[in-house]
């Protein structure tokens, strides 16, 4: 039974690809593949399959042979979950009663994350590449400049130009 | 693991989903594009921070590369900043992210803006990587760094990187993009001269691609086909292969790639004579990429119409265009090609000079004109790792021209950078030694290897390097024999191994060959011959410490004031002697008025030394703070170009000033100062200067240092240079 099937005007529908049968074709021998030849367990080969299948409806337009393409992928995934369930070291019992650490200053950090988001969220998308470039990705300034096709000494105003925006903008919405 | 995919159906809700957002964005990304103004300043609506909306942005960048690259740039910096704030289950989150990024690689390609393309790439790569689902995505990454780098003429690296990307690609079966690999190295074999097993897999490659329906890849294959059956000499299947690639091109609306093909065409008409049907073929296709900021191309273009216009007799109209292109290349940052633009411009002047002997001004001005351009360039070429320098030879480099331009920069650098001038002086003998001689007229690639080698003996002479300088001196001598060498040049070469003999205690066998040139040069007429002849043999004198003959010859060449360089130079020397004779005033006056003049003329190594000159006159008079000063300057220009003796000689004679001071605590930290420089260094005898000072650093902490172990270390460290094996031997202890 198709999950679509009585939907005939879905937007996935109108791609034209039958996605329900590309599913039962590949899913299963995917779920196999990573169970048999990696040892994966059951629900998290499914999970993997699931990723791949997904990462396929994201480009599917560029893959000419599915097959091959679905087992080059299940097989490359199956590798980089092992490689990364590895590093896995067992926790103590006793950790469960604990808070995660991560989270022990939350009350302290999440205003101010969400405050950071909000500032970017109304900004001009230039100040938010500007920013994200500067501030999350640890562009300098003259890297800034060569990606965005401008001098350095503009580069330097537009960080400086949007920041104001920031607080400026933040604070008004704020109001 | 719990991703929110572990069901069926949320799996098709999540595809619904992007598939009904990327529905909703088509409109309004055909809005954007349809849009007078920019897209950068607009403010994002919160409706857009979908999925949908970054890949479509993202398609619409990939879609545009061809015909707007800067267009498709700010397509997919604005699916960047999207993409960082949208939430979906992954793999979807870091696909969007590296999707966006990669496009911003592509569009940065196509701007020749290649740093910031790999720059794009590697981020690309580090978030598919970390996904395992996407995790594949890397090797087509991977490729398309590699297509960067080739096109950056970084050929060993893109090699390797290609390689390693068709394995990667073979895992997920992606034969197509293996077979575009095989493409790429091809390309690599053709650069590299290999045109028939270049031609044997583009072949091979157009056979695999059959049945890919791939025909951009197939068009590219026919264009590079063209152009290798164009070096094998067969002209009617290069035709025919640009005019299939063109035919191909034009039926994917792919202008850029048409204009490759045509291009070629030209090239092939160019070779048949017809420079007049090329031009005309040439010129829309330059004004189209500078239209779509396309430097690299359009200049490369450009050189090509600047032979169609010496073809056609219009020298005049190829020298605008060569500075035309020369300005575009260095506005980009395209160094390497930036001097093959300047090669272009010199040989042109030569030709100038040649057939209009009596335009001397004319010719005159020319020059300088040409280094205020290089000036930006030979700063960009200095920073380049000695990897990228070396990559100019395994380019398409291999010709006089490049040679000539980099000679023009050493003798440019000799003075103001010292070190720099001997690794340019390096390069300049590995790409003239690669040259085929029989490719070129008869004694021309000889006499510009003696060339190459000449400034290598003068740069390495001049950081102190004197056993390597006499090696590439005799290089010099054996390939001025080898072809009928002007006498001018031999003298030339000779008056550098009499400043070496001089540092290297040959003094009788410097001061003959001083006496020989200066003859000659008088027998000839050449007065600047004999001036620099004179000042060998002063200084040889100077350092056979011969300072009462050195001294008249130093103050008759002060009385020239033609040449301003050894019109400094002789008032250097002259007060050195007066120094040396303990006239102290009149050692001031000639030094002060020598700094003056480096001073004036911008040659800051020269300058150091007078200063460090000045500062030992200082010395004698006791005015012990005043020459620190002048010491601590020296040895700071001399630290940043890398003169290392220089640096050990001054820290010498600063210790010594610090002792007379009582303060031997600064003694430790200059000689761990430089230590520390000679580490870096890294000479033939880095360890045995290191040993003595260390041995200075350990009196001095000890407090047991004295002026004599200051001297014998001195002693030392002059000779060390010609001996680089000459070991330290400690003091005996007089406790």
């Amino acid at each position: 039974m198709s999950v679509i099937a009585d939907q005939e005007s879905s937007a996935l529908s109108r791609l034209g690809v039958d996605f329900d049968a590309l599913y039962n074709q590949n899913v299963p021998l995917m779920i196999g593949v990573a169970v048999d030849r990696f040892g994966v367990s059951e629900s998290d080969a499914q999970t993997l399959a699931h990723q791949v299948f997904l990462a396929f409806f994201l480009k599917f337009n560029e893959i000419r042979d599915v097959r091959a393409w679905f087992l080059g992928a299940i097989c490359n995934a199956c590798r980089h979950y092992l490689r990364l369930r590895a590093r896995d070291v067992e926790l103590p019992r006793e950790v469960l009663e604990k808070a995660d650490p991560e989270f022990a200053r939350i009350t302290d950090s999440l205003p101010d994350t969400l405050a950071g988001r909000e500032a970017f969220g109304c900004l001009t998308s230039r100040c938010q590449l500007a920013l994200r470039l500067h501030y999350i990705d640890g562009y300098s300034i003259p890297e800034i400049a060569a990606q965005l096709h401008i001098t350095p000494a503009y580069a330097k105003k537009l960080v400086s130009r949007c920041l104001r925006q920031a607080r400026e903008r933040y604070g008004k919405d704020r109001k | 693991m719990n991703t929110g995919l572990e069901t069926r159906e949320q799996l098709f809700a999540v595809m619904e989903q992007i598939a009904e957002e990327r529905e909703a964005a088509r409109p309004i990304v055909r809005e954007l594009a349809a849009r007078t103004r920019s897209i950068e300043d607009i403010e994002i609506p919160e409706v857009w921070r979908t999925a949908g909306m970054v890949l479509e942005l993202a398609d619409r960048s990939f879609s545009q590369l061809e015909v707007d690259p800067l267009e498709s740039l700010r397509f997919s910096q604005l699916a960047i900043v999207l993409a960082s704030n949208s939430r979906y289950p992954q793999p979807v989150a870091a696909y969007m992210n590296a999707y966006s990024w990669k496009q911003v690689g592509y569009a940065q390609r196509y701007l020749d803006a290649y740093n910031e393309s790999l720059m794009a790439f590697s981020k690309a790569d580090s978030i598919f990587s970390t996904e395992p689902a996407v995790c594949h995505e890397s090797a087509g990454v991977l490729f398309a760094r590699a297509c960067v780098l080739f096109l950056a003429q970084m050929d060993d690296e893109a090699l390797r990187i290609t390689k390693e990307s068709r394995e990667l690609l073979g895992g997920v079966g992606d034969v197509r993009r293996q077979v575009q690999c095989d493409v790429l190295i091809a390309m690599i074999e053709y650069r590299r001269g290999c045109f028939d097993s270049a031609r044997e897999r583009f072949e091979q490659a157009i056979e695999k691609l059959e049945g890919f329906n791939d025909s951009h890849t197939i068009g590219t294959i026919y264009n590079s086909l063209g152009r290798c059956y164009q070096a094998l000499g067969k002209i009617s299947d290069a035709r025919a292969a640009l005019h299939r690639a063109r035919d191909i091109f034009t039926s994917l609306n792919m202008p850029s790639e048409v204009h490759r093909a045509d291009w070629g065409l030209a090239n092939i008409l160019l070779e048949a004579g017809d420079p007049h049907k090329a031009l005309s073929i040439l010129k829309p296709i330059r004004e189209d990429y500078l239209r779509r900021n396309m430097p690299e191309d359009a200049g490369e273009v450009g050189l090509c119409m600047v032979d169609g216009l010496i073809a056609t007799g219009d020298v005049e109209g190829a020298r605008h265009l060569i500075k035309a292109v020369l300005a575009e290349f260095i506005n980009a940052k395209l160094n390497l090609l930036a001097i093959v633009a300047i090669a272009y411009l010199r040989e042109l002047d030569k030709a100038r000079d040649r057939s209009d002997s009596t335009a001397e001004n004319q010719t005159a001005a020319a020059p300088g004109e040409n280094d205020d351009k290089a000036a930006p360039l030979i700063s960009s070429l200095l920073s380049m790792s000695r990897g990228d320098r070396v990559a100019l030879v395994n380019a398409d480099w291999r010709n006089p021209s490049i040679v000539r331009s980099l000679i023009a920069l050493i003798v440019q650098k000799n003075f103001l950078e010292p070190k720099h001038a001997a690794d340019l002086a390096a390069l300049a003998v590995e790409i003239v030694e690669s040259i085929d001689p029989e490719r070129f007229p008869s004694d021309g690639v000889m006499k510009l290897r003696a060339d190459a080698w000449h400034e290598l003996g003068w740069a390495l002479y001049y950081i102190g390097s004197f056993r390597e300088s006499l090696k590439a001196l005799s290089a010099a001598e054996d390939r001025l024999t080898s072809c009928e060498a002007a006498e001018i040049d031999l003298a030339r070469v000779a008056l550098i191994r009499a400043c070496v003999y001089g540092e290297t205690g040959r003094f009788e066998e410097g001061l003959v060959l001083s006496d020989s040139v200066a003859d000659f040069a008088n027998r000839v007429g050449n007065c600047a011959l004999l001036n620099k002849a004179l000042i060998m043999k002063g200084f040889v004198l100077i350092t056979a410490r011969r300072h009462v003959e050195a001294l008249p010859i130093f103050t008759d060449l002060a009385k020239d004031i033609r040449d301003p360089h050894v019109h400094a130079s002789a008032l250097h020397n002259a007060g050195v002697c007066c120094r040396e004779l303990l006239q102290l005033d009149q050692a001031k006056a000639l030094l002060i008025k020598a700094s003056e003049e480096y001073e004036g003329l911008g040659l800051s190594t020269p300058l150091a030394k007078t200063r460090w000159a000045l500062g030992s006159v200082l010395v004698q008079e006791q005015r012990y703070r005043e020459a620190l000063d002048l010491f601590r300057q020296a040895r700071e220009e001399f630290e940043g170009h890398g003169m290392a003796q220089d640096v050990a000689l001054t820290s010498i004679d600063t210790s010594e000033v610090l002792l007379m001071l009582n303060r031997p605590a600064e003694v430790v930290k200059l000689c761990q100062s430089a230590m520390r420089y000679f580490a870096a260094a890294d000479l033939a005898y880095t360890e045995s200067a290191m040993t003595a000072l260390a041995y200075l650093k350990e009196a001095a902490a000890s407090r047991t240092l004295r002026q004599s172990q200051l001297k014998r270390v001195r002693d030392y460290l002059e000779v060390l240079p010609k001996q680089p094996e000459l070991l330290f031997a400690y003091a005996p202890d007089p406790n």
